[in-house]
Protein backbone atom coordinates (compact mmCIF):
# COMPACT_ATOMS: atom_id res chain seq x y z
CA UNK A 1 0.00 0.00 0.00
CA UNK A 2 1.02 3.57 -0.83
CA UNK A 3 -1.58 6.06 0.46
CA UNK A 4 -1.11 10.07 -0.07
CA UNK A 5 -1.39 11.85 2.79
CA UNK A 6 -2.65 15.33 3.37
CA UNK A 7 -3.07 17.45 6.36
CA UNK A 8 -6.58 18.31 7.49
CA UNK A 9 -6.49 19.82 11.06
CA UNK A 10 -4.46 21.89 12.75
CA UNK A 11 -3.79 23.01 16.53
CA UNK A 12 -1.51 25.12 18.33
CA UNK A 13 -0.13 26.35 21.45
CA UNK A 14 2.66 28.69 20.60
CA UNK A 15 4.53 31.66 23.16
CA UNK A 16 2.67 33.91 20.13
CA UNK A 17 -0.11 32.95 20.03
CA UNK A 18 -2.54 29.84 21.08
CA UNK A 19 -5.22 28.49 18.64
CA UNK A 20 -4.45 28.66 14.77
CA UNK A 21 -5.99 31.86 14.00
CA UNK A 22 -4.68 34.13 16.61
CA UNK A 23 -1.06 32.03 15.52
CA UNK A 24 -1.43 32.32 11.93
CA UNK A 25 -1.77 36.31 12.63
CA UNK A 26 1.07 36.80 14.83
CA UNK A 27 3.28 35.17 12.08
CA UNK A 28 2.03 37.32 9.68
CA UNK A 29 3.22 40.49 11.90
CA UNK A 30 6.30 38.82 13.12
CA UNK A 31 4.69 38.79 16.73
CA UNK A 32 7.33 37.92 19.43
CA UNK A 33 6.18 35.43 22.22
CA UNK A 34 9.66 36.51 24.18
CA UNK A 35 9.48 37.93 28.00
CA UNK A 36 11.41 38.27 30.96
CA UNK A 37 11.49 35.22 32.83
CA UNK A 38 11.49 36.33 36.69
CA UNK A 39 11.45 32.51 38.07
CA UNK A 40 15.03 32.78 35.85
CA UNK A 41 15.96 35.89 37.30
CA UNK A 42 15.68 34.83 40.94
CA UNK A 43 17.81 31.80 40.63
CA UNK A 44 20.65 33.74 38.74
CA UNK A 45 19.86 32.50 35.68
CA UNK A 46 22.27 34.41 33.08
CA UNK A 47 19.30 33.81 30.63
CA UNK A 48 16.83 35.85 32.07
CA UNK A 49 14.19 35.06 29.08
CA UNK A 50 11.69 32.72 27.83
CA UNK A 51 8.85 31.85 26.01
CA UNK A 52 6.07 30.55 27.44
CA UNK A 53 2.14 30.54 25.75
CA UNK A 54 -0.94 31.65 27.54
CA UNK A 55 -3.50 29.14 27.08
CA UNK A 56 -7.19 29.36 28.33
CA UNK A 57 -7.96 26.76 31.60
CA UNK A 58 -11.81 27.04 31.10
CA UNK A 59 -11.15 25.72 27.91
CA UNK A 60 -9.39 23.11 29.29
CA UNK A 61 -11.96 22.16 31.57
CA UNK A 62 -14.34 22.22 29.16
CA UNK A 63 -12.29 19.12 27.61
CA UNK A 64 -11.89 17.18 30.57
CA UNK A 65 -13.41 15.05 33.18
CA UNK A 66 -14.04 17.12 36.79
CA UNK A 67 -11.52 14.48 38.16
CA UNK A 68 -9.01 15.00 35.71
CA UNK A 69 -8.60 18.82 35.36
CA UNK A 70 -8.49 19.76 38.92
CA UNK A 71 -5.18 17.61 39.52
CA UNK A 72 -3.40 18.92 36.26
CA UNK A 73 -0.51 20.14 37.10
CA UNK A 74 1.79 19.66 34.41
CA UNK A 75 1.97 22.32 31.95
CA UNK A 76 3.04 20.17 29.01
CA UNK A 77 -0.07 17.68 29.37
CA UNK A 78 -2.34 21.11 29.24
CA UNK A 79 -0.84 22.10 25.81
CA UNK A 80 -1.08 18.84 24.44
CA UNK A 81 -5.07 18.33 25.35
CA UNK A 82 -5.29 21.92 23.99
CA UNK A 83 -3.66 21.71 20.63
CA UNK A 84 -4.73 17.86 20.05
CA UNK A 85 -8.39 18.31 20.65
CA UNK A 86 -8.31 21.80 18.54
CA UNK A 87 -6.28 19.32 15.37
CA UNK A 88 -8.96 17.41 15.44
CA UNK A 89 -12.11 19.04 15.96
CA UNK A 90 -10.78 21.84 13.08
CA UNK A 91 -10.43 18.40 10.80
CA UNK A 92 -13.93 18.50 10.93
CA UNK A 93 -14.19 15.72 13.23
CA UNK A 94 -15.50 14.42 17.01
CA UNK A 95 -14.80 13.20 20.33
CA UNK A 96 -15.92 9.19 20.48
CA UNK A 97 -18.80 9.14 22.64
CA UNK A 98 -18.01 7.94 26.32
CA UNK A 99 -19.90 4.51 26.52
CA UNK A 100 -19.34 3.98 22.41
CA UNK A 101 -16.08 1.78 20.73
CA UNK A 102 -13.05 3.08 20.85
CA UNK A 103 -12.07 4.95 17.32
CA UNK A 104 -10.56 2.02 15.83
CA UNK A 105 -9.41 3.33 12.31
CA UNK A 106 -7.09 6.36 13.92
CA UNK A 107 -4.53 7.07 16.62
CA UNK A 108 -2.31 9.36 18.10
CA UNK A 109 1.68 9.74 18.36
CA UNK A 110 2.46 12.86 20.56
CA UNK A 111 6.16 13.13 21.74
CA UNK A 112 7.90 14.92 24.63
CA UNK A 113 11.12 16.04 25.37
CA UNK A 114 10.75 15.46 29.12
CA UNK A 115 7.30 15.60 30.93
CA UNK A 116 7.76 16.19 34.20
CA UNK A 117 11.34 17.84 35.53
CA UNK A 118 9.48 21.08 37.08
CA UNK A 119 6.62 19.13 38.45
CA UNK A 120 7.98 16.50 39.85
CA UNK A 121 10.90 18.10 41.05
CA UNK A 122 9.60 21.47 42.06
CA UNK A 123 6.70 20.10 44.24
CA UNK A 124 6.96 16.45 44.66
CA UNK A 125 9.76 15.49 45.29
CA UNK A 126 10.02 18.12 48.42
CA UNK A 127 7.63 16.03 50.15
CA UNK A 128 9.08 12.92 48.85
CA UNK A 129 12.06 14.04 50.83
CA UNK A 130 10.12 14.69 53.94
CA UNK A 131 9.62 11.39 54.11
CA UNK A 132 5.96 10.92 53.28
CA UNK A 133 5.81 9.43 49.57
CA UNK A 134 2.14 8.79 50.01
CA UNK A 135 1.25 12.09 50.50
CA UNK A 136 2.49 13.12 46.69
CA UNK A 137 -0.61 12.53 45.18
CA UNK A 138 -2.05 9.78 43.16
CA UNK A 139 -1.31 11.53 39.38
CA UNK A 140 2.68 11.20 39.88
CA UNK A 141 2.65 8.11 37.45
CA UNK A 142 0.37 9.56 35.00
CA UNK A 143 1.89 13.01 35.17
CA UNK A 144 5.40 12.04 34.55
CA UNK A 145 5.14 8.77 32.30
CA UNK A 146 6.23 10.13 28.64
CA UNK A 147 3.02 8.95 27.47
CA UNK A 148 1.25 10.85 30.30
CA UNK A 149 0.25 13.80 27.41
CA UNK A 150 -1.30 11.56 25.19
CA UNK A 151 -3.06 9.40 27.44
CA UNK A 152 -4.64 12.75 28.55
CA UNK A 153 -5.33 13.59 25.22
CA UNK A 154 -6.71 10.65 24.49
CA UNK A 155 -9.20 10.46 27.41
CA UNK A 156 -10.61 13.22 25.05
CA UNK A 157 -10.92 12.33 21.84
CA UNK A 158 -11.01 8.23 22.43
CA UNK A 159 -8.54 6.92 19.41
CA UNK A 160 -8.23 2.78 19.33
CA UNK A 161 -5.53 2.29 16.93
CA UNK A 162 -2.41 3.12 17.69
CA UNK A 163 -1.81 5.84 21.23
CA UNK A 164 2.17 6.33 21.99
CA UNK A 165 4.35 9.16 22.46
CA UNK A 166 7.91 9.27 21.22
CA UNK A 167 11.19 11.19 21.86
CA UNK A 168 14.42 12.80 20.35
CA UNK A 169 14.63 15.59 21.94
CA UNK A 170 14.78 19.00 19.50
CA UNK A 171 13.12 16.60 16.51
CA UNK A 172 10.23 14.87 18.45
CA UNK A 173 7.42 16.95 16.88
CA UNK A 174 8.65 16.26 13.24
CA UNK A 175 9.24 12.72 14.17
CA UNK A 176 6.20 12.21 15.01
CA UNK A 177 4.50 13.35 12.34
CA UNK A 178 6.69 11.38 10.19
CA UNK A 179 5.57 8.17 12.07
CA UNK A 180 2.36 8.84 11.67
CA UNK A 181 2.52 9.64 7.74
CA UNK A 182 4.24 6.22 7.97
CA UNK A 183 1.61 4.95 9.28
CA UNK A 184 -1.12 6.35 7.17
CA UNK A 185 1.23 4.77 3.95
CA UNK A 186 1.06 1.61 4.50
CA UNK A 187 -2.49 1.27 5.60
CA UNK A 188 -2.18 0.96 8.88
CA UNK A 189 -4.55 3.74 9.93
CA UNK A 190 -7.21 5.85 8.39
CA UNK A 191 -6.29 9.29 9.90
CA UNK A 192 -3.33 9.94 12.65
CA UNK A 193 -3.08 13.08 14.93
CA UNK A 194 0.71 13.71 15.50
CA UNK A 195 2.55 16.43 17.60
CA UNK A 196 4.47 17.17 20.28
CA UNK A 197 4.56 19.25 23.39
CA UNK A 198 7.08 20.29 26.02
CA UNK A 199 7.04 21.39 29.68
CA UNK A 200 8.52 24.43 31.34
CA UNK A 201 10.73 25.82 33.89
CA UNK A 202 13.49 26.45 35.42
CA UNK A 203 14.92 22.63 36.31
CA UNK A 204 14.26 22.11 32.31
CA UNK A 205 15.72 25.30 31.62
CA UNK A 206 18.82 24.86 33.90
CA UNK A 207 20.69 22.25 32.08
CA UNK A 208 20.70 24.06 29.12
CA UNK A 209 21.86 27.13 30.95
CA UNK A 210 24.79 24.63 32.42
CA UNK A 211 25.66 23.64 28.87
CA UNK A 212 26.43 27.61 28.48
CA UNK A 213 23.58 27.66 24.81
CA UNK A 214 20.89 29.65 26.33
CA UNK A 215 20.94 33.33 25.38
CA UNK A 216 22.69 35.64 28.16
CA UNK A 217 22.76 39.29 26.84
CA UNK A 218 19.29 40.14 26.01
CA UNK A 219 17.80 40.36 29.95
CA UNK A 220 16.27 44.21 29.09
CA UNK A 221 15.36 43.28 25.62
CA UNK A 222 13.58 40.03 25.87
CA UNK A 223 12.14 40.09 22.01
CA UNK A 224 15.23 40.66 20.47
CA UNK A 225 17.21 38.29 22.17
CA UNK A 226 16.59 35.22 19.59
CA UNK A 227 18.54 36.06 16.52
CA UNK A 228 18.91 33.18 14.15
CA UNK A 229 21.53 33.17 11.21
CA UNK A 230 23.16 36.63 13.05
CA UNK A 231 26.71 37.00 13.95
CA UNK A 232 25.98 38.48 17.29
CA UNK A 233 23.72 35.05 18.31
CA UNK A 234 24.53 34.23 21.98
CA UNK A 235 22.13 31.69 22.09
CA UNK A 236 18.79 29.99 22.03
CA UNK A 237 15.55 31.27 24.10
CA UNK A 238 14.27 28.77 26.29
CA UNK A 239 10.38 28.17 24.82
CA UNK A 240 7.59 25.84 25.38
CA UNK A 241 4.16 24.92 23.75
CA UNK A 242 2.48 22.55 21.37
CA UNK A 243 1.31 21.87 17.83
CA UNK A 244 -0.88 19.14 16.48
CA UNK A 245 -1.82 18.40 13.53
CA UNK A 246 -4.05 16.11 11.74
CA UNK A 247 -2.59 13.38 8.82
CA UNK A 248 -5.22 11.59 6.70
CA UNK A 249 -5.42 9.22 3.98
CA UNK A 250 -6.12 11.81 0.89
CA UNK A 251 -9.58 9.24 -0.46
CA UNK A 252 -10.97 9.85 3.16
CA UNK A 253 -10.48 13.26 3.64
CA UNK A 254 -11.49 13.56 0.29
CA UNK A 255 -14.82 11.87 0.67
CA UNK A 256 -15.80 13.49 3.91
CA UNK A 257 -14.97 17.00 1.70
CA UNK A 258 -12.54 17.80 4.75
CA UNK A 259 -10.30 20.70 4.51
CA UNK A 260 -7.29 20.00 3.29
CA UNK A 261 -3.97 22.76 4.31
CA UNK A 262 -1.50 20.69 2.20
CA UNK A 263 -0.14 17.34 1.08
CA UNK A 264 3.05 15.44 3.32
CA UNK A 265 5.07 14.33 0.19
CA UNK A 266 8.08 13.57 1.91
CA UNK A 267 8.99 12.96 5.73
CA UNK A 268 12.64 11.51 6.34
CA UNK A 269 14.78 10.93 9.38
CA UNK A 270 18.69 10.15 9.54
CA UNK A 271 21.02 9.67 12.21
CA UNK A 272 23.99 10.83 12.18
CA UNK A 273 25.75 8.29 14.29
CA UNK A 274 27.41 11.05 16.08
CA UNK A 275 30.39 10.37 13.95
CA UNK A 276 31.82 12.45 11.60
CA UNK A 277 31.37 15.83 13.21
CA UNK A 278 28.60 15.06 14.70
CA UNK A 279 27.79 14.32 18.78
CA UNK A 280 25.11 14.00 21.31
CA UNK A 281 24.77 17.88 20.91
CA UNK A 282 25.85 18.66 17.23
CA UNK A 283 24.65 16.90 13.76
CA UNK A 284 26.62 15.13 11.48
CA UNK A 285 26.55 17.60 8.59
CA UNK A 286 26.28 14.58 6.24
CA UNK A 287 23.45 13.68 8.06
CA UNK A 288 21.64 16.21 7.90
CA UNK A 289 22.41 16.80 4.27
CA UNK A 290 21.16 13.32 3.56
CA UNK A 291 17.72 13.97 5.31
CA UNK A 292 17.30 17.22 2.96
CA UNK A 293 18.37 14.55 -0.21
CA UNK A 294 16.01 11.45 0.68
CA UNK A 295 13.29 13.95 0.99
CA UNK A 296 13.68 15.64 -2.02
CA UNK A 297 14.00 12.37 -3.56
CA UNK A 298 11.15 10.45 -1.99
CA UNK A 299 9.11 13.87 -2.78
CA UNK A 300 10.50 13.61 -6.69
CA UNK A 301 11.87 16.68 -6.76
CA UNK A 302 14.60 19.08 -7.20
CA UNK A 303 16.44 21.39 -4.67
CA UNK A 304 15.41 24.02 -7.52
CA UNK A 305 11.24 23.30 -6.96
CA UNK A 306 11.39 24.35 -3.33
CA UNK A 307 9.93 27.71 -2.70
CA UNK A 308 10.49 27.99 1.29
CA UNK A 309 12.86 26.64 3.60
CA UNK A 310 11.72 26.57 7.45
CA UNK A 311 14.86 26.06 9.38
CA UNK A 312 15.73 24.38 12.23
CA UNK A 313 18.22 27.71 13.33
CA UNK A 314 18.16 27.79 16.50
CA UNK A 315 20.16 31.38 17.48
CA UNK A 316 22.67 29.36 18.08
CA UNK A 317 26.38 28.77 16.13
CA UNK A 318 24.94 25.86 14.67
CA UNK A 319 22.92 28.19 12.32
CA UNK A 320 26.15 28.84 9.91
CA UNK A 321 26.52 24.88 10.12
CA UNK A 322 22.90 24.12 8.99
CA UNK A 323 22.89 27.02 6.00
CA UNK A 324 25.90 25.26 4.81
CA UNK A 325 23.75 21.38 4.42
CA UNK A 326 20.80 23.74 3.10
CA UNK A 327 22.81 24.92 0.69
CA UNK A 328 24.83 21.39 -0.33
CA UNK A 329 21.35 19.30 -0.25
CA UNK A 330 19.59 21.67 -2.21
CA UNK A 331 22.27 22.31 -4.86
CA UNK A 332 20.83 25.33 -6.20
CA UNK A 333 22.85 28.75 -7.42
CA UNK A 334 23.23 31.18 -5.01
CA UNK A 335 20.78 33.72 -6.91
CA UNK A 336 18.37 31.27 -7.30
CA UNK A 337 18.26 29.87 -3.11
CA UNK A 338 14.78 30.09 -2.07
CA UNK A 339 13.59 32.12 0.68
CA UNK A 340 14.13 30.93 4.40
CA UNK A 341 12.52 31.51 7.68
CA UNK A 342 13.09 31.03 11.08
CA UNK A 343 10.34 31.38 13.52
CA UNK A 344 12.48 30.78 16.51
CA UNK A 345 13.01 34.78 16.26
CA UNK A 346 9.55 34.80 17.64
CA UNK A 347 9.24 32.34 19.86
CA UNK A 348 12.50 30.92 20.83
CA UNK A 349 13.40 27.02 20.76
CA UNK A 350 10.22 25.32 22.38
CA UNK A 351 12.68 21.76 22.13
CA UNK A 352 10.27 18.95 22.28
CA UNK A 353 7.45 21.16 21.46
CA UNK A 354 9.35 22.83 18.41
CA UNK A 355 8.96 20.58 15.80
CA UNK A 356 5.49 20.48 16.21
CA UNK A 357 4.10 23.86 16.42
CA UNK A 358 6.57 24.74 13.95
CA UNK A 359 4.95 22.04 11.26
CA UNK A 360 1.44 24.28 12.17
CA UNK A 361 3.34 27.08 10.94
CA UNK A 362 4.38 25.72 7.55
CA UNK A 363 0.95 24.66 6.90
CA UNK A 364 -0.26 27.34 7.06
CA UNK A 365 2.62 29.47 5.23
CA UNK A 366 1.75 26.91 2.68
CA UNK A 367 -2.37 27.11 2.94
CA UNK A 368 -2.10 30.48 2.94
CA UNK A 369 0.44 31.23 0.16
CA UNK A 370 2.78 33.08 2.52
CA UNK A 371 6.44 33.36 3.89
CA UNK A 372 6.45 34.98 7.26
CA UNK A 373 9.33 37.47 8.15
CA UNK A 374 12.40 36.83 9.96
CA UNK A 375 13.19 39.32 13.16
CA UNK A 376 16.14 40.45 14.98
CA UNK A 377 18.05 40.09 11.24
CA UNK A 378 19.97 43.29 11.02
CA UNK A 379 23.43 41.81 12.09
CA UNK A 380 23.72 38.89 9.54
CA UNK A 381 26.10 36.74 9.93
CA UNK A 382 29.13 37.15 7.12
CA UNK A 383 29.30 33.24 6.64
CA UNK A 384 25.64 32.83 6.42
CA UNK A 385 25.27 35.84 4.02
CA UNK A 386 28.35 34.62 1.52
CA UNK A 387 26.67 31.33 1.46
CA UNK A 388 23.23 32.56 0.40
CA UNK A 389 22.94 35.79 0.03
CA UNK A 390 20.87 38.27 2.00
CA UNK A 391 17.61 38.39 -0.21
CA UNK A 392 16.20 34.71 0.96
CA UNK A 393 16.25 36.24 4.13
CA UNK A 394 13.36 37.48 4.47
CA UNK A 395 12.64 40.77 6.36
CA UNK A 396 9.04 41.29 6.21
CA UNK A 397 6.17 39.35 5.62
CA UNK A 398 5.97 38.54 2.09
CA UNK A 399 2.93 36.73 0.00
CA UNK A 400 3.96 34.60 -2.42
CA UNK A 401 2.31 31.25 -3.77
CA UNK A 402 4.10 28.86 -2.06
CA UNK A 403 4.09 25.05 -4.52
CA UNK A 404 6.46 22.93 -2.00
CA UNK A 405 8.41 23.75 1.20
CA UNK A 406 10.35 21.84 3.29
CA UNK A 407 11.09 21.92 6.91
CA UNK A 408 14.06 20.58 9.11
CA UNK A 409 14.04 19.64 12.67
CA UNK A 410 17.56 18.53 13.96
CA UNK A 411 17.52 16.70 17.75
CA UNK A 412 20.23 16.08 20.47
CA UNK A 413 21.17 12.82 19.69
CA UNK A 414 22.28 13.67 16.24
CA UNK A 415 18.80 13.51 14.58
CA UNK A 416 18.07 15.18 11.68
CA UNK A 417 14.83 15.14 10.29
CA UNK A 418 13.15 16.79 7.07
CA UNK A 419 9.75 16.89 6.19
CA UNK A 420 8.36 18.01 2.32
CA UNK A 421 4.88 19.43 2.33
CA UNK A 422 3.25 20.33 -1.20
CA UNK A 423 0.50 22.77 -1.79
CA UNK A 424 -2.97 20.46 -2.28
CA UNK A 425 -4.99 22.06 -5.28
CA UNK A 426 -8.71 20.50 -5.70
CA UNK A 427 -8.37 19.75 -9.63
CA UNK A 428 -5.43 16.77 -8.94
CA UNK B 1 -19.36 15.14 64.82
CA UNK B 2 -20.94 13.24 62.09
CA UNK B 3 -22.89 15.91 60.54
CA UNK B 4 -19.78 17.53 60.49
CA UNK B 5 -18.19 14.65 58.58
CA UNK B 6 -20.81 14.51 55.89
CA UNK B 7 -20.06 18.00 55.08
CA UNK B 8 -16.58 18.23 54.85
CA UNK B 9 -16.71 14.85 52.90
CA UNK B 10 -18.77 16.82 49.98
CA UNK B 11 -16.31 19.95 50.07
CA UNK B 12 -13.63 17.37 49.44
CA UNK B 13 -15.89 14.59 46.66
CA UNK B 14 -17.45 17.53 44.87
CA UNK B 15 -14.41 18.31 42.60
CA UNK B 16 -14.35 15.10 40.86
CA UNK B 17 -17.48 15.15 40.13
CA UNK B 18 -18.61 15.23 36.41
CA UNK B 19 -22.40 14.47 36.09
CA UNK B 20 -23.45 13.92 39.80
CA UNK B 21 -24.83 17.40 41.82
CA UNK B 22 -23.18 17.44 45.34
CA UNK B 23 -27.03 17.58 47.53
CA UNK B 24 -27.26 14.18 45.33
CA UNK B 25 -25.08 12.39 47.53
CA UNK B 26 -26.97 9.95 49.38
CA UNK B 27 -25.46 7.89 52.14
CA UNK B 28 -25.68 4.60 50.42
CA UNK B 29 -24.03 6.24 47.50
CA UNK B 30 -21.01 3.89 46.18
CA UNK B 31 -17.92 6.08 45.32
CA UNK B 32 -17.53 4.78 42.20
CA UNK B 33 -20.76 3.22 40.81
CA UNK B 34 -22.81 5.79 41.84
CA UNK B 35 -20.36 8.82 42.06
CA UNK B 36 -18.59 7.64 38.85
CA UNK B 37 -15.31 8.15 40.56
CA UNK B 38 -12.16 7.00 39.24
CA UNK B 39 -10.53 4.40 40.84
CA UNK B 40 -7.85 6.27 41.50
CA UNK B 41 -9.85 9.31 42.31
CA UNK B 42 -10.82 7.68 45.45
CA UNK B 43 -6.76 7.64 46.42
CA UNK B 44 -6.91 11.51 45.81
CA UNK B 45 -10.00 11.29 48.15
CA UNK B 46 -8.57 9.61 50.61
CA UNK B 47 -5.35 11.74 50.87
CA UNK B 48 -7.61 14.36 50.77
CA UNK B 49 -9.40 13.40 53.98
CA UNK B 50 -5.96 12.63 55.90
CA UNK B 51 -5.10 16.08 55.49
CA UNK B 52 -8.78 17.39 56.52
CA UNK B 53 -9.02 15.33 59.80
CA UNK B 54 -5.38 14.57 60.37
CA UNK B 55 -5.52 11.34 60.40
CA UNK B 56 -3.84 8.26 58.62
CA UNK B 57 -6.17 5.44 56.89
CA UNK B 58 -4.28 2.18 56.31
CA UNK B 59 -4.35 -0.34 53.44
CA UNK B 60 -6.90 -2.14 54.97
CA UNK B 61 -9.51 0.55 55.67
CA UNK B 62 -8.86 1.58 51.67
CA UNK B 63 -10.06 -1.34 50.80
CA UNK B 64 -13.59 -0.67 52.74
CA UNK B 65 -14.27 2.92 50.67
CA UNK B 66 -16.82 1.74 48.78
CA UNK B 67 -19.41 3.52 49.93
CA UNK B 68 -20.45 7.35 51.60
CA UNK B 69 -21.23 6.15 54.99
CA UNK B 70 -18.15 3.38 54.80
CA UNK B 71 -16.22 6.04 54.55
CA UNK B 72 -18.24 7.87 57.26
CA UNK B 73 -17.28 5.25 59.65
CA UNK B 74 -13.76 4.93 58.84
CA UNK B 75 -13.20 8.61 59.40
CA UNK B 76 -15.18 8.60 62.99
CA UNK B 77 -13.31 5.04 63.91
CA UNK B 78 -9.89 6.86 63.01
CA UNK B 79 -10.91 10.41 65.11
CA UNK B 80 -11.85 8.16 68.04
CA UNK B 81 -8.57 5.93 67.82
CA UNK B 82 -7.14 10.05 68.07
Amino acid sequence: MNKRVVITGLGVVSPNGTGVTNFLNALKEGRSGIKWDKDLADLKFQCQVSARPEIDDQKLKELLPAGLFIKLENEAMKYSCLSGAEAWLDAGLSFTPKDEHPDWEDGVIFGVGALAMDEFIGGKFEILQTGNPRKIGSRVVEQTMNSGAVTYLNKIIGFGNLVTANSSACATGTEALIMGYDRIKSGKAKRMLCGSTESQGVFIWSGFEALRILCSDSNEYPEQASRPMSANSTGFVPGTGSGALVLEELESALERGAPIYGEMVAGEIVNGGQRNGGSITASNPVATQRAITTALDTAGISGSDIDLICGHLTSTIGDTREIESWVQALGVEKDQFPMINAIKSMIGHCLGGSGSIEMVAAALQLHHGFAHTNINIDNLHPEIVSLIGEKPIISTTTNAPIEYLIKASLGFGDVNSCIVLKKWTADE
Amino acid sequence: MSDQIIEKLKTIIEPYLDEIEIDDIAPSSHLIDDLGLDSFYVIDVVIDIENEFDIAIDNESISKFETVEQVISIIQEKLDEK
